[in-house]
């Protein structure tokens, strides 16, 4: 086991190396000047040319590169071009709010679907897996920001639970914490709940048809060891899959929520910075977000090994 | 089991009161404001955008200030002598002007902040080309000696148009002009608080207790700056019904650019006003690229004022006749330099006669006209759509090219043949005070590649924007401006596509709101508990 995890780490490095030239060279061949953003709109060619020899970006192609690869692999991600911080600290600031919206989405959608797939798969038919059904539909019909919009005009307005907008740190207290996240968590968690709920439906209800299930029975296993233990266990590939892909999807609708509710949040940081051509902050951030889809793709795939002795790659 | 389910009734109930008392907004001296943009950068001499100068205004003083008559009053300055030859102006300083590390504001300070705001500004740099010396005479007392009589001092020194002189210690001051400053010192009414900035969410001020503001009332720019808010916070949401929301709700108390339509809303909102600060506006403009068919032709270029309805733009760009007004007028109306000289196609616009200087220009109609259209720009993409519609309408081939707006301001500095990423024409917008004048930025340059993008070539009207700055009084300045006007109908410089203004909608615990020709200020602003 120790063997093929390292081997699996191992093959992140490479990975990570064609994403970062990747995410270079996107940038530097996709039109778009910096110098020019922050020349603004009168300035004349001279003060864009002088902007631009200051950011170093009237250097060759592979000598900007170098000097980014540099720095990158000396552990710094270099410097905002318009706002002077360091990316890192730049990331560093808004790092918190959306782990947590991650976080708290995962472990609410996880806690919610689970058992209600399993319930639903194992009493295929019954009112609460139709109900289930139709809940799918709608979590899946309505836009995440919709669904934030209501929830703000009902929640925030009329019953004056949660704030509108903005994100409360962890360490100003657990419950100002909550009370800024939840909405958000409801909101985009919704969407991955259905999912999982639906797959976890899927895969159990397939495992109850199998020949063990029935060994299970007539062995006497009361109903809710057989689902649990049996039932659900042999369906956890599947779900830990869609689990995975939950959270890649993640970080696209975190950009939404964090623009619905206003937390100041990694998403956002990387959408105002492609729309000016902040390269340092683009850069940096998807660096980041590869090394997060990386690491979950790590942990998913250990996780296989350790739920099926079978799985070896 | 009935009395248990009271009893998680009465549960849910109280947390919910608790969860609501602990959301309640934090009243006082702390004024929330939701702005148009995110602060970008922090040097108002880096940058042009209006968010940045907002925050040179909130952190930063000047010599003069412009007030609500267009007129530049003294600020910073105690008093100013003009030599009788008016070549040279000595400024004194007022007593007990301090940086926000406590330190006095010296003419040394002073003469190192004009020289940076020189090297950068369009107006600073005219300046510069008359300018003999900048002389310090003593601590408080510095001279500005030029080589012939300017009439344009006092106007640089309060203009509102970017870049504005805006003074820094001298230490700062020394930066060169086109690298950032990392010092963020002023001698404004408020200081910035860098330890809780985060970008793209919230920028913070707290009041300075040092500042000490003039006695005359607050009038526009001028007058006296007094910072009745212990703290501001500058909270960056871009979604307007967030924004709304967030008003409606309490969380903030100053929203500037709510769209048009969500004015019924507000207007009718409880405990919530709407206002509107900007006076002047701001002015959209139709650019060519002069140096590529067919708009290499002066006569082409006359055809497209032929062919604007400033009425067709308005209604795409803002769509409400309360905020928008039609002007004839390179500079915009409602300053001093209004005028319609040589614009009468802008007021009786005629396609058929567009029509036939297109012809007259020997323009191949089968040969496409590339428009730059970026769509994520809300006042540039409805322009361009108008435009477009119209040359279709008189039977011109148009190539549309769509893109964001950060790629068109890489494209518009292409030179090249269309076949080769070059452009005809592209759309653009700005404050109403940079082109309020025909200096005060280089909107109405033509010196060819090395001013505005577009390229226009033309000495005589630069020898007239010359002549504008050096003459003196405002009657005279009117003058040279109609020839500017119509030198720059002759040569179909830009085509001017109307203007509009906006609201800011607040709390009505908001008091003491000013008017200015430009972006809002916040002294003189206050909030009731």
């Amino acid at each position: 086991m120790l063997a093929f995890i390292a081997k699996r780490m191992l093959a992140v490095i490479p990975v990570m190396a064609v994403v970062s030239i990747v995410v270079f060279l996107l940038l530097r061949l996709s039109p778009g000047d910096p110098a020019l953003v922050i020349a603004g709109e009168n300035a004349d060619a001279e003060a864009v040319q002088r902007i631009r020899v200051a950011l170093g970006l009237d250097q060759p192609l592979l000598t900007q590169f170098l000097v980014w690869l540099r720095t990158m692999l000396s552990g710094d991600l270099g410097t905002s071009i318009f706002t002077n911080l360091p990316v890192a600290d730049l990331i560093l600031q808004r790092v918190e709010p959306t782990l947590s919206l991650a976080l708290a989405t995962m472990i609410f959608a996880i806690l919610v679907a689970v058992p209600l797939g399993t319930v639903a798969g194992a009493t295929a038919g019954s009112w609460l897996d139709r109900t289930l059904m139709v809940v799918s539909v709608v979590g899946f019909s309505v836009p995440a920001f919709v669904l934030g919009y209501c929830m703000i005009y009902v929640f925030s307005l009329q019953l004056g639970w949660a704030p509108v907008q903005g994100f409360t740190s962890i360490s100003k207290g657990f419950l100002p914490f909550l009370r800024t996240i939840a909405l958000p968590t409801v909101t985009l968690g919704l969407a991955y709940m259905v999912l999982i709920a639906r797959i976890t439906r899927a895969s159990v209800l397939e495992m109850m048809g199998e020949d063990f299930i029935r060994t299970a029975r007539a062995k006497g296993v009361v109903e809710r060891l057989v689902v649990t233990h049996h039932a659900l266990r042999n369906a956890a590939i599947p779900i830990l899959t869609v689990i995975g892909i939950g959270v890649a999807l993640l970080i696209s609708g975190v950009v939404v929520i964090e623009t619905v509710f206003n937390i100041p949040g990694v998403g956002r940081l990387v959408v105002d910075a492609i729309l000016k051509r902040d390269y340092p902050v683009i850069q940096g951030v998807i660096l980041l977000f590869s090394a997060v889809y990386v690491l979950i793709n790590l942990t998913i795939d250990i996780g296989y090994a350790l739920l099926d002795p079978r799985v070896r790659y | 089991m009935l009395s248990h389910v009271k009893g998680i009734r009465r549960t849910l109930l109280a947390s919910a009161f608790l969860l609501a008392g602990l959301g309640t907004a934090v009243a006082g001296p702390t004024l929330r404001f939701v702005p148009h943009a995110d602060l970008q950068a922090l040097d108002p001499m880096g940058s042009t955008a209006d968010i940045v100068k907002m925050h040179g205004f909130m952190i930063y003083d000047t010599l003069y200030g412009l007030d609500a008559n267009f007129v530049p009053q003294p600020q910073m300055v105690k008093t100013m002598t003009p030599s009788d030859d008016r070549k040279t102006y000595r400024f004194t300083l007022r007593d007990g002007l301090k940086w926000h590390d406590g330190q006095p504001v010296t003419a040394e300070d002073c003469v190192a902040s004009l020289k940076r705001w020189a090297a950068r500004d369009a107006a600073g740099q005219l300046m510069n080309r008359v300018l003999a010396e900048m002389k310090v005479v003593d601590d408080k007392t510095f001279e500005l000696i030029f080589k012939e009589p300017y009439g344009l001092v006092l106007e640089s020194l309060s203009k509102v148009a970017s870049n504005i002189p805006f003074m820094m210690p001298k230490r700062v001051a020394e930066t060169d002009p086109f690298k950032e400053i990392q010092d963020y010192t002023g001698s404004g009414p408020y200081r910035f608080v860098r330890k809780d900035w985060v970008p793209g969410n919230k920028v913070v001020y707290e009041k300075f207790a040092g500042y000490v503001p003039r006695s005359e009332p607050a009038s526009a720019f001028a007058g006296g700056k007094v910072a009745k808010l212990d703290r501001v916070e500058w909270l960056i949401i871009r979604d307007q019904q967030t924004a709304l929301s967030a008003l409606l709700g309490g969380e903030i108390d100053l929203w500037e650019n709510p769209s048009l339509d969500l004015l019924p809303v507000l207007k009718t909102a409880p405990g919530i006003a709407t206002s509107v600060i900007n006076q002047t506006g701001k002015q959209a403009q139709l650019y060519f690229n002069h140096v590529i068919p067919p708009f290499d032709n002066p006569k082409a270029r006359q055809a497209m004022f032929w062919l604007t309805k400033q009425k067709a733009y308005l209604q795409a760009i803002n769509g409400n006749p309360e905020f928008y007004r039609t002007c004839a007028s390179f500079f915009i109306c409602g300053t001093p330099m209004e005028t319609e000289a040589g614009l009468e196609a802008l007021k009786a616009p005629d396609p058929e006669k567009a029509k036939a200087l297109f012809k007259e220009a020997g323009w191949d109609f089968s040969k496409p006209i590339v428009v730059l259209d970026p769509t994520d720009e809300t006042i540039a993409h409805p322009a361009t759509v108008v435009t477009v519609q119209a040359m279709r309408d008189i039977g011109l081939k148009v190539d549309v090219q769509a893109m964001d707006w950060a790629t068109m301001l890489k494209r518009r500095n292409s030179r090249e043949p269309t076949s080769n990423g070059g452009w005809n024409i592209l759309h653009s917008y700005t404050g109403g005070q940079v082109v309020s004048t025909p200096v005060w930025s280089i909107a109405f340059s033509g010196a060819c590649e090395k001013g505005l993008f577009g390229w226009p070539c033309d000495q005589t009207l630069e020898d007239l924007r010359l002549k504008w700055a050096l003459v003196d009084g405002v009657e005279a300045k009117k003058a040279v401006a109609a020839e500017v006007s119509k030198r720059a109908f002759e040569t179909g410089h830009h085509v001017p596509l109307g203007q509009w203004t906006s609201y800011v909608a607040h709390s009505a615990k908001v008091s003491g709101l000013i008017a200015t020709q430009d972006v809002p200020v916040f002294w003189n602003l206050g909030k009731a508990d």
